[in-house]
């Protein structure tokens, strides 16, 4: 009730801003959206906690209220300019993801992480893909208007996209939950393991896609996508050992550190995207995730420091949180769910079929193999990052593509995390708090 | 190219960091050196290295884009500053000291603002600026003259002047909230359309919302993450609240801070004044920073200008100490007694950034120069001063 009472609180303080607003500034206009989504998201994610949905789920649920396709409080110019903001924590939560994956636990669940990853990899790609090639092809929007070898071409993509997760969520979820044990390590390390490999295929299959609808074969591509994977981790071990040697030598301020130091790797990962792209026309983009998880990983795991480090991450997480899904709820294009519904509940189905068939089998032996299928449902940033490159690479068909895929990954966004902190709080090997 | 300058800006801001404790080292076998001590490291270097890191003289890292999507921090900057000022007014436990000191440190603050903002208008007068200009910069830089940062660490000890400083200077911060909350309440900022007083009441209605929602959810048990949650919502939604309101976020959130002292459960307000608190260095370095990479020094006049605010100031701060302080130290005291009160507080700089994010005039420019410029060169005298005014009231040996 309380809770409540503040809710009309914040509704009044809207109402009387946007009635009497004498200074229409970006800095204003962003100051006032961030307080009111922190505040706002704190509120929806206790009142769902309340009857057993995840926070992560209210604090979507408020950016998709707030949204530019709601009541457009977060109008789509603040939302690009807060867009900035959402960037900054993406590197922010891959620090906090790294410095959560400990070696000693990863040696010991390293089997079973090994044939999870690959056995999610090859079935669910396949599964996807040989639906919507052979099935689901009709479901596309504007299916008429393309070739074969184009909705082949989609198929492939829609396969690959399958496999990639979202780390942020994943952790968000486990944090909530504050879960322990074996069932949540090895669900986040089996998460960031994809998402890196769904990159390496997605630069493959593009190449692919590129062959079959042009029969030219480019390797141009992925062979800078080999340089963004070494470099990003070279960039990231660089970066690990610098925060080490530092957090070893000063004291105190290490929040602020590190989230400065999210801030300047974003930075210079989009500037060496413009600079190799203008100077040498090559499509090179380091991954600032890949960067920052490396980078958490080093320091947690090969530094003396790595405790303080993770302390550091967590003691500012939770704001970093309620910002990003927020605005990420803000950011889901649920227009285009009223074009692709049929082919997005498809694929989201047929993912989740056989996400759930391929953990059954690799972990078969483990105690909470029913478990694993349903926590890696969610998708989020880097998913998104690779439809808007597909959009850039094959303008011809690539918004078709984008479209099923947009609207896939909402629903994966909104039931993925519903599920992950139903799995958590039934696996026998995961200890919750929440 | 600008890629490369951030790779090597953040390797030796690495490097540089982490040798901090080695150069605490050197400083200690070199603190000997009479006066050596305080020109180093006083924090106000934050304020160049955002210069360096802007586009007005630097090398252009924080630009204007990057500035826009980081406008949340500046925000969250000054309302900061006012929320952990407000908070500390817990009037029942106002040790009686420092509530029978509150009429002499107001009247010393109010004196010196007085006899600022006088000299500044009449001089911008003379420099040709309009009527409403030369307002608006002689009473931001009157208010900005008005605090006091206290003793500084380096020569504290717990002497009976020393104490009565530091009193002094933690309630004059009441006087530059207030005068620039007015100054943000008047036509100048608004075109006069509601009435100023309407300003004013929407400053101290938005105060007590914001906190009534942190009292109101500080009635759970909320988690240490929760209340950050909270706590940074609060400040920001007033602070951008404030500011899109053309108020002042420094008195909004100062009214909400007094609110939350008075008003919140113990647990609460003990646990919102340790983040605060513990989040208050990280803060202010940020803002600095950001601050710095906001300030376009305009040239030729305005460092001449910022020299006069100075000495202006320390006029100011040794005639109205001297007249406050009259009934409170004795004579061959009071006589240096305003040197202690010399050192400039972070509030002035809060305020000229306030100025500059309500209004992006020429005038807003102006005040910033002088105000950087003037709390960077008041960090290096105030030491000397206070060491001065300190050993004068034969409290000790104190080196500068």
């Amino acid at each position: 009730m309380k809770r409540i009472l503040v809710a009309g609180v914040l509704v009044g303080i809207i109402l009387l801003t946007q009635y009497f607003t004498t200074n229409v500034s970006p800095t204003a206009e962003a100051t006032f959206i961030a307080g009111l989504i922190l505040l706002g998201g704190h509120i929806a994610g206790h009142l769902l906690s309340r009857i057993g949905l995840p926070r992560i789920t209210g604090y979507l649920g408020l950016g998709i209220l707030l949204g530019p396709q709601s009541l457009a409080v977060i109008d789509p110019e603040t939302a690009t300019r807060l867009g900035f903001l959402k960037e900054l924590a993406v590197a922010f939560i891959a620090l906090a993801a790294g410095a959560e994956l400990r070696l000693q636990q990863l040696r010991e669940r390293i089997g079973t992480i090994l044939s999870l990853t690959l056995s999610m990899a090859g079935f669910v790609s396949v599964s996807v893909f040989s639906f919507f090639f052979l099935v689901g092809s009709h479901f596309l929007p504007a299916s008429t208007h393309m070739g074969e070898m184009e909705k082949a071409a989609v198929a492939v993509l829609l396969g690959i996209l399958a496999v990639a997760r979202s780390p942020s969520s994943a952790l968000a979820v486990i944090r909530e939950c504050r879960a322990r044990g074996q069932f949540p390590e090895t669900v986040l390390g089996v998460t960031v393991a994809l998402d890196v490999l769904s990159i390496v295929l997605f630069a493959l299959g593009l190449s692919v896609c590129q062959a079959l609808v042009s029969s030219t074969v480019d390797l141009r591509f992925a062979l800078t996508v080999g340089a963004e994977l070494i470099g990003g981790v070279a960039m990231g071990l660089l970066l690990g050992a610098a925060l080490a040697f530092y957090i070893g030598k000063v004291p105190g301020h290490l929040p602020l550190l590190l989230l400065g130091t999210a801030l300047v790797v974003t930075h210079v990962a989009h500037g060496i995207a413009d600079y190799v792209r203008d100077t040498h026309e090559l499509p090179l983009h380091l991954e600032p995730l890949l960067i920052c998880v490396t980078a958490g990983f080093t320091v947690r795991n090969l530094s003396a420091g790595g405790d303080r480090f993770a302390e550091a991450i967590h003691s500012v997480s939770l704001p970093v949180f309620v910002l990003f899904f927020c605005l990420a709820g803000a950011s889901l294009d649920l227009q285009s769910l009223r074009t692709t519904w049929a082919a997005a509940l498809l694929y989201v189905v047929v993912r989740g079929a056989s996400l759930f068939g391929s953990c059954w089998f690799a972990a078969r032996h483990d105690e909470d193999g029913a478990w694993y299928g349903i926590s890696f449902l969610t998708q989020a940033g880097v998913s998104l990052g690779l439809a808007l490159e597909v959009v850039r690479r094959f303008p011809d068909w690539g918004a078709v593509f984008a479209t099923i895929a947009v609207a896939a990954i909402s629903i994966n966004q909104l039931i993925g995390p519903v599920a992950m902190k139903l799995a958590l709080q039934s696996a026998h090997t995961s200890q919750t708090r929440s | 190219m600008k890629i490369v300058l951030a790779a090597i800006l953040l390797t030796a801001l690495v490097v540089i960091g982490s040798r901090i404790s080695v150069i605490h080292l050197i400083l200690a076998r070199i603190e000997r050196v009479p006066g050596v001590r305080h020109l180093l490291l006083t924090g106000t270097e934050f304020v160049l290295v955002g210069l360096l890191l802007g586009t007005h003289v630097g090398f252009g890292v924080l630009d204007g884009a990057t500035l826009s999507g980081l406008a949340p921090a500046f925000g969250l900057g000054l309302a900061w500053i006012g929320l952990l000022f407000g908070i500390q007014w817990d009037l029942r436990r106002l040790p009686p000291t420092t509530r029978a000191l509150i009429p002499a440190s107001i009247a010393q603050a109010a004196g010196t603002g007085i006899f600022v903002a006088v000299g500044t208008k009449a001089l911008l007068l003379t420099l040709g600026w309009s009527a409403a200009s030369s307002w608006l910069g002689a009473l931001s830089l009157g208010a900005a003259a008005a605090g006091t940062a206290g003793i500084p660490d380096s020569i504290r000890t717990d002497a009976g002047l020393q104490r009565l400083l530091r009193t002094v200077a933690d309630v004059d911060g009441v006087v530059p909230i207030l005068t620039f909350g007015l100054v943000c309440c008047m036509p100048l900022l608004h075109g006069g359309d509601p009435q100023w007083w309407v300003w004013l009441a929407f400053s101290v209605g938005l105060g007590l919302a914001v906190g009534l929602v942190v009292i109101v959810l500080g009635t759970y048990r909320l988690s240490e993450d929760d209340l950050l949650v909270v706590l940074f919502g609060a400040v920001l939604l007033s602070g951008g609240t404030a500011l899109q309101l053309s108020l002042s976020p420094l008195l909004v959130n100062a009214i909400a801070g007094v609110l939350i002292a008075n008003v919140a459960r113990p647990r609460t307000c003990a646990a919102i004044r340790r983040l605060l608190l513990e989040g208050d260095r990280a803060v202010y370095i940020l803002f600095l920073l950001l601050a710095g990479a906001l300030w376009n020094p305009t040239p030729d006049s305005s460092l001449a200008l910022a020299l006069l605010y100075v000495v202006v100031r320390i006029v100011g701060k040794w005639l109205s100490a001297h007249w406050a302080l009259r009934n409170w130290l004795p004579k061959e005291q009071l006589r240096r007694v305003g040197l202690g009160l010399v050192s400039h507080d972070g509030l002035a700089v809060a305020i000229a950034v306030n100025l500059r994010l309500l209004t992006d005039s020429p005038m807003a420019d102006l005040v910033t120069t002088v105000v950087l410029v003037g709390v960077m060169i008041n960090e290096l005298l105030a030491p000397l001063m206070a060491a001065t005014a300190v050993t004068a009231a034969g409290e000790g040996e104190v080196t500068a």
